[in-house]
């Protein structure tokens, strides 16, 4: 990990309603506290914008210091939702080394869609990387990027899925994600 | 980071738009089964082929649910049968074709290609046993097609084998009259034959070829339908230079498809990868014809004038945006424009706007040849050798592959349909204008000498 001996490594969840600047007032803040980011994840989901940061900190800087500055630095008081912890040792900082599938569904929108689905896949050992759902003309979407256990066959995890699907009207599909690369990327897969 | 939309898009292609890899062949190298013994040779045949692709289908099957994209054929090719038939007779070569057909059964696959002959410039014996059996071998195997190269462009057209093919042709026709001839879906004749190609009927492993090898033949008619709907959807206007690029790019998708798959199967079986042949190959289901692309590109009637030129762009830029995903591009690489296998096609010539004449013309610019094309039964030799004469001039002339599989069907006349069902499809029999008046011409007999290398402005 990117530590130095006397830093302290702090996981930042910053959640508002989008407006332009809050990466501005979020990072000034980090900066003021000496803070160094290595990390950052953003994205705006129906005008709500949330980031993670992970940044590193000289010692002596609490994670309530960081918490207690960023959230001043919002336009007014209440404005950015902050969390702040700690990274624990021995966590890992990379992704496995394991063989990354797409999980697409699509179907009626339905209270529990994402929980049965879910609840099926932590059955299985399947771990999320990346999740994305959304309503477009009325269907429910859920796209995901997930990584599979060596030990799980690909063919048994499709056919119950197929059947997890049919149960409730969705089509669920889970497919290697090199083919998307394949079909969209310049770069030839595994070049 | 994977984009949504492209997720979707790609999901799209694939179950909408018939995005599939349409063949994964395995070229094998029977060379060293040549014995004089014919028991043994069949027995060496059979064994190399059960060996090296016992697991083809498994493993075509694995990658398939892997990657979600359909594997709709598994083949084999093997090196021409002529070369394997070297000193024996009509018999062993009735015996091989057995083989043959009961090895693709015992491995699973539906097609093998190669019971083939390179006989440009002249026949060994071996190779005209093989051509004179194929009537008997056609009728009496399901799995077996075969090719025969008569010409190219370095040395000419053997015009002997042109005849001589005319003959066989017709033979053939009449030993599976009870199936409207359709031995002759399975006997292709070309010019400049490659020795890559996945695509049936004419795959084979040429002498060139590795010991074992994967060749893969993408598709993509649907695909590229589609892309164009959208495009000129947007843009009502587009131009030619707008319309190639779309091209370019969707066929870049369906050869990175190929190559893809081809990489992971060969990898799986231990043989060498050899190409991705990214012919655009239609079915008889609505939604994957060569021919509805025309139709998208503003032709009223496939056939009219601008058939010529709308399928010229089509496959330029298909070639083009393949030769930029794949450095392992190979086999016929075109539009193929097979009647039968292609509804709206067969649906033109039924209708009479699609002809044997303007399919020639199309064939100078596009893969492969006059193919899957019905004929009149009482069609004579002379006149079917003469139209592969033609044909095989336009290869032979402009340096390309060209090909005539057209099927004779006995007691059917101009207007009748003909229907085969599956990938074979279904085409009404088409008209050949001034039928049995160009004896005197291809009787000649001999070699039509080689083109000009130098000195083409």
């Amino acid at each position: 990990m990117d530590t130095m001996p006397d830093s302290q490594c702090y996981i930042i969840s910053v959640m508002s309603v989008d407006r332009v600047g809050i990466i501005h007032d979020i990072t000034e803040q980090i900066l003021a506290l000496q803070g160094n980011i290595i990390g950052l994840s953003q994205t705006v989901m129906r005008g709500y914008f949330t980031v993670l940061v992970e940044a590193l900190f000289p010692a002596g800087v609490k994670a309530e210091d960081v918490m207690e500055r960023i959230a001043q630095g919002g336009h007014r008081p209440g404005e950015l939702q902050v969390l702040v912890m700690p990274r624990q040792a021995g966590v890992p900082t990379g992704k496995p080394h394991a063989e990354t599938y797409v999980l697409t569904a699509r179907g009626p929108d339905r209270p529990g869609t994402i929980h049965r689905i879910a609840a099926f896949l932590a059955g299985h050992d399947v771990n999320f990387e990346d999740l994305y759902a959304y309503l477009d003309s009325g269907q429910f979407i859920i796209l995901a990027q997930v990584t599979l256990p060596s030990s799980l066959p690909l063919e048994r995890l499709q056919l119950d899925l197929e059947m997890l699907g049919r149960a409730s009207d969705m089509e669920i599909i889970v497919q290697h994600e090199n083919i998307f690369k394949a079909v969209n990327e310049i770069k030839m897969v595994g070049s | 980071m994977l984009q949504c939309q492209s997720i979707l898009d790609t999901l799209e292609m694939i179950q909408k738009e018939h995005l599939d890899v349409r063949c994964v062949t395995m070229g094998i190298n029977l060379f060293d089964c040549i014995c004089p013994e014919a028991e043994y040779l069949c027995r060496r045949v059979r064994d190399k082929i059960v060996s090296k692709a016992s697991r083809l289908v498994r493993e075509c099957e694995r990658v398939s649910r892997k990657y979600g994209i359909p594997v709709v054929n598994r083949r084999i090719a093997i090196t021409p049968a002529g070369f394997l038939l070297a000193g024996h007779g009509r018999e062993t070569a009735l015996s091989l074709g057995r083989t043959l057909d009961e090895a693709c059964r015992e491995v699973g696959v539906d097609l093998l290609g190669g019971f083939s002959a390179f006989v440009q410039k002249g026949m060994t014996a071996g190779e005209e046993t093989l051509i004179r059996s194929l009537p008997a071998v056609l009728s009496q195997t399901r799995r077996l097609c075969a090719s025969i190269n008569v010409a190219s462009s370095t040395a000419g057209i053997n015009v002997d084998a042109v005849l001589l093919m005319g003959e066989i042709i017709r033979q053939t026709a009449e030993a599976t009259a009870a199936q409207d001839g359709f031995g002759c879906a399975k006997l292709v004749v070309f010019a400049n034959i490659p020795e890559d190609n996945p695509f049936m009927a004419g795959a084979l492993c040429g002498p060139g070829e590795p010991e074992c090898v994967i060749n893969i033949g993408v598709s993509g008619p649907g695909v590229i339908k589609r892309a164009l709907e959208r495009l000129l959807a947007e843009r009502p206007n587009a131009t030619f230079q707008q319309i190639a690029e779309r091209i370019k790019e969707t066929a870049f998708r369906v050869t990175r498809v190929g190559e893809l798959i081809g990489r992971e199967v060969s990898t799986a079986l231990g043989v060498s990868f050899g190409i991705v042949d990214l012919s655009l190959a239609p079915t008889p289901q609505v939604g994957d014809s060569v021919g509805e692309i025309l139709q998208v590109l503003g032709l009223e009637k496939i056939g009219a004038p601008g058939s010529t030129a709308a399928i010229a762009l089509l496959n330029d830029a298909v070639k083009k945006g393949g030769l930029f995903a794949s450095s392992s591009v190979g086999g016929l690489s075109g539009a193929f424009i097979p009647v039968s296998e292609d509804a709206m096609l067969a649906a033109a010539a039924a209708a009479g706007d699609l002809t044997l004449e303007k399919l020639e013309a199309m064939t100078s610019v596009c893969s492969v040849g006059l193919d899957m094309i019905v004929i009149p039964g009482d069609t004579d030799a002379a006149t079917i050798a003469a139209l592969i004469a033609d044909e095989m001039a336009i290869g032979v002339i402009n340096k390309k592959t060209t090909a005539v599989r057209v099927i004779p069907a006995p007691g059917k006349k101009v207007g009748d349909t003909v229907s085969w069902g599956g990938l074979f499809g279904s085409a009404p029999v088409m008209a050949v204008r001034n039928s049995g008046t160009s004896a005197a011409f291809i009787r000649h007999g001999g070699r039509i000498p080689a083109p000009l290398q130098s000195l083409t402005n």
